[in-house]
C-alpha cells in the first residue's frame, strides 16, 4: 500500500476511535519509511478535525473519548521512533491539565487536553477535583513549564488563585505559564487572579497555548 | 378572583394552563443552606456520626421560600451523592461548597453485576432526605408545590460509575453500559415511589449528562428514553406528573426528533437548558407539553446585573410565558454562594409581566 492510503486508514482509524488499527496503520507509515513526525503531524490532523466536529456537535463526547484512546495508542508507536529519529519531534513544551479542587466537570478540560496533545504539546492530565498543592506539586514532578485549570463552578474558580498564590509563597510563579477556562471564567477574571491567559474553548486553548510560548512570557519551567 | 395557591399556579402551567401569573420554580438545591448559614456537611452529611439532618434540610427549603416566594420547591437539600455512599463510593461535603462524587461507586463493571439496590427506607443518607420531603411537604405542601429531583438514565449511571468510564463502555462494552444504565434507572424509580410517598406533588428528572452535549443522538435514543419511560411509569403509578431537563441544544432543528421522542413518552414538561430558544420551543411543542425554562446561569444569572437579567426574563417570558403553559426557570439547578438579588431581579420582572 502506498503511503497516502496508509495515512488515509490512520486518520480513519482515530476518528473511529480503532485502538488497533491506529497503531498498526502508524506502524505501517514507519515501516514505509516516513519520518515519525509525518505520522504524528497525521495524528494531529484527525484530532483537530475531530475537536471542530464536536464544537459543532456533529460527534460527541463518546467519539472523543475513544478517539483519545486510539490516538494515544498509536502515539506510543511512534514514540519510540521519534527519540530515534534525527529532527527528533520538537515537542512544544509540558503542560500539566486539571479540574480545580471541589469540582468534577471532566468534559470541557478532557477535550482541552486531546487538543493540546494533538498540536503537540506533551500533556500530563491530573484529571478532577485536583487539590492545590497537587497542581504546584505535579508542576515540578512533570517539568510542566504550563499549568492549565479548568472550573465550571463560580463556587470552586477560587481555587485557581489558591494555586498561584502558591506558588507565588513559593516563589515559582515566573516559571510557568498559567492559562484558565471553563464556563464561568473570563478574561478579566483571569487578569485578577493574575493567570497569563484564558481561552473560551479548546480550539481557542490551543491557540493561547501557542501564543504564550512565542511570547516567551514566564513559562521557564523547573530550572 | 379567588386567590390562586402557588401550587395551583404550577399544576395550572403542568396541564397548558394559562393562570394568574407566571409560576416560578428556582430548583434551589443548596441555595438554602446559604440562607440558614448551615454549614455543608451540618445538613447533608448530618454532623459528626449523622446521616443527613432532615430537620435542617427542611429548615433551608421553607425559609428559602419565605424570602423569596417562588411558586415550587425541591423537598431536601439534594446533592448528587446521595446513593454513591451508600453503594460504597465516596462523597465530599466541603465546609462552604457543594457536595461532589470523588469516588464514583462502580470502579469496574464487576461492581455492577454485585450490586444491589439500597433500601432507601433504611439505609444510607435517603431516609433524612425522605423525611425532609415530609416536613416541607406538612409545612408548605397544601400551598406551594413540591418536586422531587430524580437523576436521568445517564446522568445517574455516571455518577454511580464515573462518566468518563461509561461513556467509554457504551462503545467499547455496551454490555457494561447496559448493566449500569439498568441499575441506575431501577434505583431512580425507587426513588420516584418514596419521594412521591413522602409527599412530593410532581417528579423533575434532572438529566445533565442525557443529552447532545454528551451523548451521541442514537445513544439518547437507545438509553436515556427507555429509561425516562420507565421513570414515567412509575410515577403514573402513583398519579404523578413527571418533567424531564436533559441538557444540550434541543431547539437546534437537528436535534427536534431528541425533543419529540421525549414528548412520545407521555411527560408534562421539558425543561430546556442553556442553549436553547424557548419561543421555538413554545411554538413547536408549547401544545402538547408544558415548557420550561428561562435565564441562562453561567452568562446571565450569575454575572448580572439586575437590570439585564430583568430585560433577558422578559424576553423569555414574551417569547414563551404568554398564554400558559409556562414554568420560569433558570437554566439549571441554584446553589450556594449564588447571588440572592440576581435571582430577585429574575423573579420581580417575572412577578411584574402582564398575564
Ligand atoms: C454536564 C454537566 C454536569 C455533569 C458533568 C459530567 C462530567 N464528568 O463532566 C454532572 C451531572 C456530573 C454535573 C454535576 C454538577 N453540576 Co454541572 N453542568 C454540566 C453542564 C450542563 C455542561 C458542562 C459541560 O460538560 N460542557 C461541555 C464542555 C465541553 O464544555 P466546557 O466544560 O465549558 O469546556 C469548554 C470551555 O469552557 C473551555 N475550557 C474548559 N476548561 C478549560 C481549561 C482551560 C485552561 C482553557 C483554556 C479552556 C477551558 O474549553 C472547553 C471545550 O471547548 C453545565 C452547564 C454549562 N453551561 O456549562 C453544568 C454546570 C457547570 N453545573 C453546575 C452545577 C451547579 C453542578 C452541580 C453542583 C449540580 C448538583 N446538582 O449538585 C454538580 C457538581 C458537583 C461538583 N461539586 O462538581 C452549574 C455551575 C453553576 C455555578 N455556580 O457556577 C452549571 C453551570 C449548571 C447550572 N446549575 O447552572 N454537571
Amino acid at each position: 500500500m502506498d503511503i497516502e492510503t496508509v495515512t488515509a486508514e490512520l486518520e480513519r482509524a482515530i476518528e473511529a476511535g480503532d485502538e488497533e488499527a491506529g497503531p498498526a496503520a502508524a506502524r505501517a507509515l514507519l515501516d514505509l519509511g516516513v519520518e515519525p513526525t509525518y505520522v504524528t503531524s497525521a495524528l494531529s490532523r484527525a484530532m483537530a478535525r475531530l475537536g471542530r466536529q464536536f464544537q459543532r456537535l456533529d460527534v460527541f463526547v463518546p467519539d472523543l473519548l475513544v478517539a483519545t484512546d486510539a490516538f494515544d495508542a498509536a502515539m506510543q508507536v511512534v514514540e519510540a521512533a521519534l527519540l530515534k529519529s534525527e529532527s527528533g519531534r520538537k515537542l512544544k513544551g509540558t503542560v500539566i491539565v486539571g479540574v480545580v479542587e471541589g469540582d468534577i466537570h471532566t468534559l470541557g478540560k478532557n477535550l482541552v487536553a486531546v487538543m493540546l496533545k494533538a498540536d503537540g504539546f506533551q500533556v500530563h492530565d491530573l484529571g478532577r477535583d485536583v487539590k492545590v498543592a497537587r497542581f504546584a506539586e505535579a508542576a515540578q514532578e512533570f517539568q510542566a513549564d504550563t499549568i492549565a485549570m479548568s472550573s465550571l463552578m463560580t463556587t470552586t474558580m477560587g481555587r485557581m488563585k489558591d494555586v498561584i498564590d502558591l506558588l507565588v509563597t513559593q516563589d515559582r510563579r515566573q516559571r510557568y505559564r498559567v492559562m484558565v477556562g471553563g464556563a464561568p471564567i473570563t478574561q478579566q477574571f483571569a487578569d485578577e487572579i493574575g493567570a497569563d491567559g484564558y481561552a473560551e474553548d479548546a480550539p481557542d486553548a490551543v491557540a493561547l497555548a501557542n501564543r504564550l510560548l512565542a511570547s516567551g512570557r514566564a513559562g521557564g519551567g523547573e530550572t | 378572583m379567588p386567590s390562586v395557591t402557588p401550587r395551583q399556579r404550577i399544576e395550572a402551567a403542568l396541564r397548558g394552563e394559562k393562570t394568574d401569573a407566571v409560576p416560578i420554580f428556582l430548583r434551589d438545591l443548596t441555595l438554602g443552606l446559604d440562607v440558614c448559614d448551615f454549614t455543608t456537611p451540618e445538613v447533608c452529611a448530618g454532623g459528626p456520626g449523622g446521616i443527613y439532618h432532615a430537620q435542617k434540610s427542611a429548615r433551608c427549603v421553607i425559609e428559602t421560600q419565605r424570602l423569596l416566594g417562588h411558586d415550587c420547591v425541591v423537598g431536601s437539600i439534594h446533592d448528587l451523592g446521595l446513593d454513591v455512599d451508600t453503594l460504597g463510593g465516596r462523597v465530599e461535603f466541603p465546609e462552604r461548597g457543594i457536595p461532589y462524587v470523588a469516588e464514583p461507586a462502580f470502579s469496574t463493571p464487576e461492581d455492577i453485576a454485585r450490586a444491589r439496590l439500597p433500601d432507601l427506607h433504611t439505609e444510607g443518607r435517603m431516609p433524612g432526605v425522605l423525611r425532609s420531603y415530609q416536613l416541607v411537604a406538612e409545612a408548605l405542601g397544601d400551598r406551594v408545590a413540591i418536586a422531587a429531583n430524580v437523576e436521568g438514565p445517564v446522568t445517574k449511571a455516571g455518577l454511580l460509575r464515573g462518566l468518563d468510564s461509561l461513556l467509554t463502555d457504551m462503545v467499547r462494552d455496551p454490555a457494561a453500559a447496559r448493566a449500569a444504565i439498568d441499575f441506575a434507572v431501577a434505583l431512580a424509580c425507587e426513588h420516584v415511589r418514596a419521594l412521591l410517598d413522602a409527599g412530593a406533588h410532581f417528579i423533575f428528572v434532572a438529566a445533565a449528562s442525557d443529552g447532545p452535549g454528551v451523548i451521541r443522538p442514537e445513544q439518547y435514543l437507545e438509553y436515556t428514553i427507555p429509561g425516562l419511560a420507565k421513570i414515567l411509569a412509575a410515577a403514573s403509578e402513583r398519579g404523578a406528573p413527571v418533567v424531564f431537563h436533559p441538557h444540550g441544544p434541543f431547539t437546534d432543528e437537528r436535534f427536534w426528533p431528541l425533543a419529540e421522542a421525549a414528548i412520545e413518552t407521555g411527560i408534562a414538561g421539558f425543561q430546556f437548558g442553556e442553549r436553547n430558544d424557548l419561543a421555538i420551543a413554545k411554538q413547536r411543542w408549547g401544545k402538547r407539553i408544558c415548557i420550561l425554562g428561562g435565564p441562562d446561569i453561567p452568562e446571565v444569572l450569575l454575572p448580572g446585573p439586575a437590570e439585564r437579567i430583568r430585560e433577558v426574563t422578559n424576553e423569555v417570558v414574551r417569547g414563551a410565558g404568554g398564554d400558559g403553559g409556562y414554568v420560569l426557570m433558570p437554566s439549571c439547578s441554584i446553589h450556594r454562594e449564588f447571588p440572592l438579588d440576581h435571582l430577585r431581579a429574575m423573579i420581580a420582572a417575572a412577578r411584574e409581566y402582564p398575564v
